[in-house]
Formats: C-alpha cells, sequence, structure tokens
C-alpha cells in the first residue's frame, strides 16, 4: 500500500468512526477528535437536532399507521435509536424499514398488519412514480382530459383506453379499514391523483375488468372486447356496459382516454 | 452586472414569487423530490436563472457520491433549467456501511480530507457540466481537529477545483461570532479565488443558554449580515450570479418577504452603482 492510499484507509476509517457515532447519537466517541473551542454540548446539539428532524420525518411517512399501536411514540423512538438512517434516505426509506422494524419485533395482529400494508401501498406507488416519472406524468396529463372524452366513448371507436400505470395492490385481511359490507379477503388498489394517493375497494367482476385492461395493455374498447371473445368464453361484455365501467374508473382516476 | 435575485422556494413564499424584485430561485432538491409531483418545481414561473441546491452530496466522505442521487439532481436540473447545482462543505454519510447522520457536519480539515473533497468536487463538476458547481461553506455547530482553519481548507478546495463559492454570508457571521474570527477578513480572503460567485442569506438567533448563534433561517437578516453581504457584494462585484435569500421557520407576511428580497438587490444597485 502506498503511503497516499494509506493515507485514505485511514481517513475512511477516522470518517466512518465519527459518522456511525453520531449517526447512533454516541457523542462520547468523538469528543477526543474535536477542535480546541468545541465542547461536547454543541455535539448534542447537532445530534439532538439530527433525531428531532428524523422523527418529523419518520412520522410522516408512517401516519397510516400511528393510530394502530398505542404505544407508537416510544416505537419510533426506540426505531430511531436502534436503527440508523440509511445512506441517502431517499422517498419514504425510513419508514419502509421502520415497518419492516415493526413487523419483526412486534408481531402485529392482522388488524394491524392491514395497517401496515395500507402504509406500504402508499410507499410503492411514491416509490413507483419515482421510478418512472415520465409514464407518471403522461397518465396525469391524460387524466385532466378524461372527463371530456368520457363522453365520447361511445361513439368514438377510435379512443383507447389506459390504466393507471402506477397503481399498487394490497389485500386486507380484517376489516379494519374497511366498510362492513366488504367481502373479505379484500383486494385494495392504491394509485396517484394528482398529488394524492387514492383507494378502492375491487371485487367479482370489476376486478376481473380491471385484471383484463392490465393484462391486455393500453387498447380501445373493440380490441378489449376482442380479446375477451379469445380468452373469456363463459361470460358476455357488452361494449356500452364496458364504456360505463371505464367511465366509472375514470372519475376514480384509474383510467385515463387518449 | 447586476446578480440576479430570489428565494429559496417554500410553499410559503410562492404566493410572492411574482414579485418584480425576484428574478431567480433556488430549488432545495430534497423538497422538489416529490414523486407524485406533476408540474416543474418553479410551476409556470419562468426565471432569469434557477439553481438546484443539494444537502447530501456529501463532498467530504471518502467515497464519491451515489449515481442515483446525482441523476436525480441532474434531473431536477434539467426539468427546471438550472443553470447551476451547489452543496455544503462538509459531509453527512458514512458511505462504506450506507449510513446517513441526518445533517451535514464540517469534515476534519485534513490533507487526506482536501484530497477527498477536491477529488468528489470534480467529480460531480464531471456529471453536471455544462451546468456550474458551487460549493457552500456551512455554519458549524462544532469543529474537529485537523491541518487546516476552514478558512484554509475552503481556499484550497477552491483553488484546486475551480468550482464556483456559494458564500453563505450568514454561515461566516455564525461561525465568527461561535468560534472567535474576523467574517470580513475571512470573506476578504477568501473571495478572490472563485471565478464566479453565489450568495445565501438568512436570519437565526442568539441562544443564550447555548451561548451560541444558531443558523436556524427563522427571523429575519440581522444588520450584521446585510453590513457583511455590502463588504461581500464589494469585493467579488462582477463575479457574483445569484443571491438567495433561506427561510425554513417562522415565516414572515407577505410583506416581509417582499421587503428582505427588494433590500438585497437595493444594496446591490447602489454598490453597482456608487453615488
Amino acid at each position: 500500500m502506498t503511503p497516499r492510499i494509506e493515507k485514505q484507509e485511514t481517513y475512511r476509517e477516522h470518517l466512518s468512526r465519527i459518522a456511525q457515532s453520531l449517526a447512533a447519537g454516541h457523542n462520547t466517541d468523538v469528543f477526543e477528535n474535536l477542535a480546541a473551542g468545541s465542547t461536547p454540548a454543541q455535539v448534542k446539539l447537532f445530534t439532538d437536532g439530527n433525531f428531532d428532524k428524523r422523527r418529523e420525518k419518520l412520522s410522516r411517512q408512517v401516519e397510516s399507521v400511528a393510530g394502530a399501536f398505542p404505544d407508537f411514540d416510544d416505537l419510533l423512538e426506540r426505531f430511531i435509536h436502534e436503527i440508523p438512517l440509511a445512506a441517502y434516505d431517499t422517498g419514504a426509506d425510513d419508514g419502509e424499514r421502520f415497518l419492516q422494524w415493526l413487523e419483526q419485533t412486534q408481531k402485529p395482529t392482522d388488524e394491524q398488519r392491514d395497517y401496515i400494508g395500507c402504509q406500504r401501498g402508499r410507499h410503492a406507488v411514491e416509490d413507483a412514480a419515482r421510478r418512472n416519472r415520465l409514464a407518471h406524468v403522461r397518465f396525469q396529463d391524460l387524466l385532466g382530459l378524461a372527463g371530456g372524452l368520457a363522453d365520447e366513448l361511445d361513439k368514438n371507436r377510435s379512443l383507447v383506453v389506459y390504466l393507471n400505470p402506477m397503481r399498487v395492490w394490497t389485500r386486507f385481511e380484517t376489516r379494519e379499514l374497511l366498510d362492513e359490507s366488504a367481502t373479505l379477503p379484500a383486494e385494495v388498489v392504491f394509485f396517484p391523483v394528482a398529488g394524492d394517493i387514492h383507494t378502492a375497494v375491487l371485487e367479482g367482476e370489476g376486478l376481473d375488468r380491471i385484471r383484463e385492461l392490465a393484462s391486455f395493455g393500453p387498447c380501445t374498447l373493440d380490441a378489449w372486447l376482442r380479446k375477451l371473445d379469445h380468452y373469456v368464453v363463459t361470460e358476455c361484455v357488452g361494449r356500452s356496459a364496458l364504456a360505463t365501467f371505464c367511465r366509472e374508473l375514470s372519475e376514480m382516476g384509474l383510467v385515463a382516454f387518449g | 452586472m447586476l446578480p440576479y435575485f430570489g428565494y429559496a422556494i417554500r410553499e410559503q413564499n410562492r404566493p410572492i414569487l411574482d414579485e418584480p424584485a425576484i428574478d431567480a430561485a433556488e430549488i432545495t432538491f430534497e423538497r422538489a423530490d416529490d414523486p407524485l409531483r406533476i408540474d416543474r418545481y418553479v410551476a409556470e414561473h419562468d426565471f432569469e436563472y434557477v439553481s438546484v441546491h443539494a444537502l447530501k452530496l456529501s463532498v467530504g466522505s471518502p467515497e464519491p457520491p451515489g449515481r442515483n442521487y446525482l441523476d436525480a439532481l441532474a434531473e431536477i436540473a434539467r426539468e427546471n433549467g438550472a443553470a447551476s447545482v451547489s452543496d455544503h462543505l462538509g459531509f453527512t454519510r458514512d458511505g462504506h456501511h450506507g449510513i446517513e447522520m441526518g445533517h451535514f457536519a464540517p469534515m476534519p480539515y485534513t490533507r487526506e480530507a482536501l484530497d477527498a473533497t477536491c477529488r468528489n468536487i470534480d467529480l460531480v463538476q464531471r456529471h453536471f457540466d455544462p451546468l456550474h458547481f458551487y460549493i457552500e461553506n456551512i455554519a458549524c455547530l462544532f469543529q474537529f481537529r485537523g491541518d487546516y482553519s476552514e478558512q484554509e481548507f475552503l481556499l484550497n478546495v477552491l483553488a484546486r477545483t475551480g468550482c464556483g463559492w456559494l458564500l453563505d454570508v450568514t454561515n461566516v457571521y455564525a461561525n465568527a461570532l461561535n468560534f472567535g474570527f474576523d467574517p470580513f477578513a475571512f470573506i476578504a480572503t477568501v473571495i478572490p479565488i472563485p471565478q464566479r460567485l453565489q450568495i445565501h442569506l438568512a436570519g437565526g438567533y442568539w441562544d443564550e443558554q447555548a451561548e451560541f448563534y444558531i443558523d436556524s433561517h427563522s427571523h429575519p437578516i440581522p444588520d450584521a449580515v446585510w453590513d457583511l453581504y455590502r463588504h461581500a457584494l464589494t469585493l467579488g462585484r462582477g463575479r457574483i450570479e445569484a443571491v438567495f435569500i433561506e427561510r425554513d421557520q417562522e415565516f414572515p407576511d407577505e410583506a416581509g418577504w417582499r421587503s428582505e428580497i427588494r433590500r438585497a438587490r437595493e444594496i446591490a444597485e447602489e454598490i453597482a452603482v456608487p453615488a
């Protein structure tokens, strides 16, 4: 090892020790490295401030789960002191790691698992939109025009039906977050509309239609019906019923036209 | 040449971004990085100058910044028509073990840290070219033992990399109060080196209990910082591209927002055209 590389390695180890200590709030570990004029109280100011900011941000990232655990604030506190923040801390990364930690350490009930699934669904939508921003923006642009085009669906045979590409599915096992009338387990879809995340519970024929559209890709109603002739022999879907269904999904923000 | 003037965009100052004194904007990357956002972060505004301000390049780390983070910054810059990118002279993580501290701290001002910092800034400049990169002097809550003072370290970084200096006047003021040096001399010594500059202005408060000036971006810009600002404008004349005001807490009313940016512009106009 050349002296230059050796020095670089020494710096790497030195900074690594400092960063790990400060990330964990183990302030005493860095006191010997402080310059004259810098005090342990100032280091505490730094690490306390970082914990405060992390707690605040993490609380926002897992707010859907907060009501499900009576000792939620204590759990947050334990987590931020046990598990250091991951490098770059992109999006809701810290929130996702907290949910994993909750599952591993708290043995959640089925009801609590539904809350966790709900929060995960929201994170997954954000993650999908981050990874494919162009598709997200394009669909939302189309959605902005969907109200005007929906009425043309019966006559304009060239209109293509698009399914929101940022949809994420999860399954609720309890009625904790559902109406009393919902069938269990319930298939729940999360999807973005403008800057918000919406949810819908789909079952029966509606769920089948969504799966068909997801499988067939963006297509006209006629192309959709032709494919149904190939794949489904047990039921008959009319064009008008399909158009009505698409209009309903469009009002929800799940389908757009172009 | 007058600099461009603007705010670091926050939701609270969006209503006054059409203020005639404003022709620039700074986008804090971590705020703009909202995956569900549909419009450009600068929205319908047609600013003359936009800069993207990052928090996690961690140029003081021994490891280079991650490619994904660099690409995400470049994408926000492209989407909003930015001319420059900036970040802080500090480190935020132990990249080797994938751990983030949560906020940037000053690295120990050693020769090895200087080598690593310059290597990272060179890489960052290559990545963002033709956008200009600016390094910001930070307000330190503490400092580590090292071979250089903050001023010497910054001078070396600017001279070796040729990057721009984002002169945070309030940070110079805070460090001068907290660590005991002359802020006018600090600026006078460093400002001849960079070819281009940006300026940050903000207001913090004196914490009686900690006996420390806290750079909280929560108060009006203090008179002492305005004095330093005049000093920087005079010495950096012709090389200052933009002046940004930062405010993150205890937001002012509309008149308050407008008055600080107007004052920043008026002072620059006075200095550009001496009476």
